[in-house]
């Protein structure tokens, strides 16, 4: 191609629902994970993700594409993190196992951030129904906790 | 009180090593691994951490776990702090990790019942100073054998950077009693007294706190008319970056001058670029902030009581049974 000035290396990501992305390989690179396997396997350019959803790894492209801007100032990529987390929690969830496994640390961080955000003021039931949690302390016991503990039910959210 | 109920959910983490409380988590959530689940909840105010301990037998023992305690404090020293605290308190841990440092030591007055000789020789300090650390982890004291130079004077402001402790303290030479910087090295466990300016003025000098001022060590001091009640002054110097508790010598350079201040106690620090004065002796128990560039002053008080001033760090360490604070402690920790 004549008109062609400057290479861009792409790769191509590969999600367990048999997706493929083609990326610019800067974008790729943040993370860690993908980062060691193109140095330790450089002939492939088709990087198998089985752990990540397509529907997941279109909102890690767009995380890390922003990421990627080096013009972005700092209060534009913080404006922009926390628009991104403005997601429902189970959504949150599934962006936190992925962003685990591709090792980007800034996007775990920004998750379990807002994780922690959303439920500090929440109720002991809400975390046991968000979480999938099994009570298993008799009525008695959980009243006795909760008694000793009466201060810290102040000002909790209604659910 | 620990209640029974408490007592059955810490046999489930046992051992209190990380791997434990990060499998006890992986098997009663199964949404999010352990570790993730420990990293979320380690963000948390310790009220909710004591609200979930509701939740679970695994969550109710975990804000009593040393891992996780730990995990806890790491992530509350990464939110800068905006908030202080008025405690009225006998003793307070500052902390930042594992190691508390606790001194038992006479303090200034007894030895003025001393003769003045014997306090030239051995500076003040008749009664040997008795060090101990106290490491969370392995929830030992331990005796250090230093030797401390001078007096610790103001035991509940102590100010720490990198590996080194600061405390104001006096020391005795020549019959007068000197002001002084002593630092301990958490490291080398090694004391050092730092001379310390004084202010150019006939104004009576009645007070000295060390404080953090933009990542270096500062120091205020306070200073009054010879006429009680009138106005009163206010100097912070800031020491040059003399790399920890070395040799090298200390210089000091004057930051800032406050003055015709009327009715406002001691500074006590920083709070989001104000200087917060305490209580005026004699004239309740408010508190105030001044501001540098305005030279306003504003009363903040909000409920009746003073108190030692912090800036505010949540932590589970005290939620933690087990450590004796002994008493008169001068105590804080090592950070990293």
């Amino acid at each position: 191609m004549a008109t062609t000035t400057t290479e861009t290396k792409m790769l191509t990501l590969c999600t367990s629902d048999k997706q493929q992305f083609q990326i610019e390989e800067t974008i790729a690179l943040q993370a860690v994970t993908i980062r060691n396997m193109v140095e330790d396997e450089c002939a492939s350019n088709v990087i198998p993700l089985p752990n990540v959803n397509s529907k997941i790894m279109i909102q890690i492209i767009e995380y890390l594409k922003k990421h990627v801007d080096s013009s972005v100032s700092k209060e534009d990529m913080e404006k922009f993190d926390s628009a991104f987390v403005e997601k429902k929690l189970s959504e949150i969830f599934d962006i936190i196992l992925a962003a685990n496994y591709l090792n980007i640390k800034n996007l775990l961080d920004i998750c379990c951030q807002r994780v922690a955000d959303v439920m500090k003021n929440k109720s002991p039931e809400w975390v046991r129904r968000t979480f999938n949690i099994v009570n298993d302390f008799t009525a008695e016991e959980e009243a006795k906790i909760r008694k000793e503990h009466e201060w810290a039910f102040e000002g909790v959210d209604e659910d | 009180m620990m209640g029974k109920s408490e007592t059955m959910a810490r046999e489930i983490v046992t051992g209190c090593r990380e791997s434990d409380i990060k499998e006890a988590m992986d098997l009663c959530c199964n949404y999010l691994p352990g570790d993730l689940m420990l990293d979320i909840l380690s963000r948390l105010p310790v009220k909710s951490l004591m609200r979930f301990k509701c939740v679970s037998k695994t969550w109710c023992s975990l804000p009593h776990s040393a891992p996780f305690i730990t995990m806890h404090l790491l992530n509350q020293n990464n939110n800068t702090s905006n908030t202080v605290v008025l405690l009225s308190l006998p003793y307070f841990v500052t902390d930042l990790g594992d190691t508390f440092v606790f001194m038992t030591q006479p303090h200034v007055t007894p030895c003025g019942t001393q003769p003045l000789e014997r306090i030239e020789d051995d500076y003040g300090c008749q009664r040997p100073t008795k060090v101990e650390v106290f490491t969370l982890s392995t929830n030992t004291w331990r005796e250090v054998k230093a030797v401390v130079p001078c007096a610790i004077s103001e035991r509940h402001s102590v100010v720490t950077k990198n590996r080194f402790l600061h405390w104001m303290a006096t020391g005795f030479g020549n019959r007068i009693s000197y002001n002084y910087v002593l630092t301990f090295d958490l490291e080398n466990e090694v004391f050092r007294q730092i001379t310390v300016p004084y202010a150019d003025t006939p104004w009576l000098e009645t007070y000295r706190r060390l404080v953090e001022y933009k990542e270096s060590l500062a120091m205020f001091v306070y200073l009054e008319s010879w006429f009680p009640g009138v106005t009163v002054r206010c100097e912070m110097w800031v020491m040059n970056d003399y790399g920890g508790g070395g040799t090298k010598e200390v210089s000091w350079i004057k930051e800032l001058r406050v003055e015709h201040l009327s009715r406002v106690g001691r500074p006590l620090g920083w709070l989001n670029g104000d200087i917060v004065f305490g209580p005026w002796l004699g004239y309740g128990h408010n508190v105030f902030l001044y501001d540098p560039h305005t030279k306003q002053v504003k009363d903040i008080s909000t409920h009746e009581g003073s108190g030692y001033f912090f800036p505010y760090k949540e932590s589970l360490v005290l939620a933690r049974g087990g450590i004796n604070y002994r008493s008169c402690p001068v105590c804080c920790c090592r950070s990293g």
